[in-house]
């Protein structure tokens, strides 16, 4: 994956802000890491929108035609957030089907890349594997490789 | 923030992560527990280094 992401700034403890540009529209994007309670070390990842009155939507479609580039920024806080949580695992699933769909396409991009530090995992059918292309995930664990 | 590198500054300075925020991020972070709980997790996974 040579998409590059968005600059961003971090806003607290694993909380990172973007804006997500095109000729239409600018939209305030988050990503959030939040510790899982129960699960020893796993964080799960929150990609949202930031809606005008300061509140989070994380079903919205923004359509505004970049999400590679808005993946590559999430890799772009993973590489940040690894840094500060060596040992962690980061769990994430699309808010919608469609959206799974959609991170399915990108990470395949990224499991190619040779340019990265990530073991992929996808979820399927209640368990886990290490990321296969063509297969219909139902959510993903990433973790550094050296782990 | 004032500027994203050579993006437009982003005007609307309410704070994002506010209480009400941090709680859909727990939120979220419940939902995943949930799913979590049904998964059968390798070894690999379950190990916890930290």
């Amino acid at each position: 994956m040579n998409q590059s992401g968005y600059n961003f700034i971090t806003k607290g403890e694993n909380y990172y802000e973007f804006l997500s540009v095109s000729e239409q529209k600018i939209i305030r994007k988050a990503i959030a890491y939040t510790s899982i309670i129960g699960q020893d070390n796993w964080f799960n990842l929150s990609l949202v929108d930031i809606l005008p009155d300061g509140t989070m939507d994380d079903k919205s479609v923004s359509d505004n035609g970049d999400m590679e580039q808005v993946f590559a920024t999430i890799i772009g806080t993973l590489d940040d957030f690894f840094e500060k949580n060596t040992h962690s695992k980061v769990f994430f699933k699309g808010s919608t089907e469609s959206r799974t769909r959609l991170y399915r396409v990108i990470i395949n991009k990224l499991k190619d890349s040779s340019d990265n530090n990530f073991q992929v995992w996808g979820v399927l059918n209640d368990s886990a594997e290490l990321f296969k292309s063509n297969q219909p995930y139902e959510a993903f664990v990433i973790r550094l490789k050296s782990n | 923030m004032k500027t994203l590198g050579n993006k437009p500054i982003i005007k609307n300075k309410k704070a994002a992560n506010t209480g009400a925020n941090q709680s859909f991020f727990v939120q979220k972070a419940e939902e995943a527990a949930a799913f979590l709980d049904k998964i059968n997790l390798p070894p690999q996974l379950v190990e916890s280094k930290g």
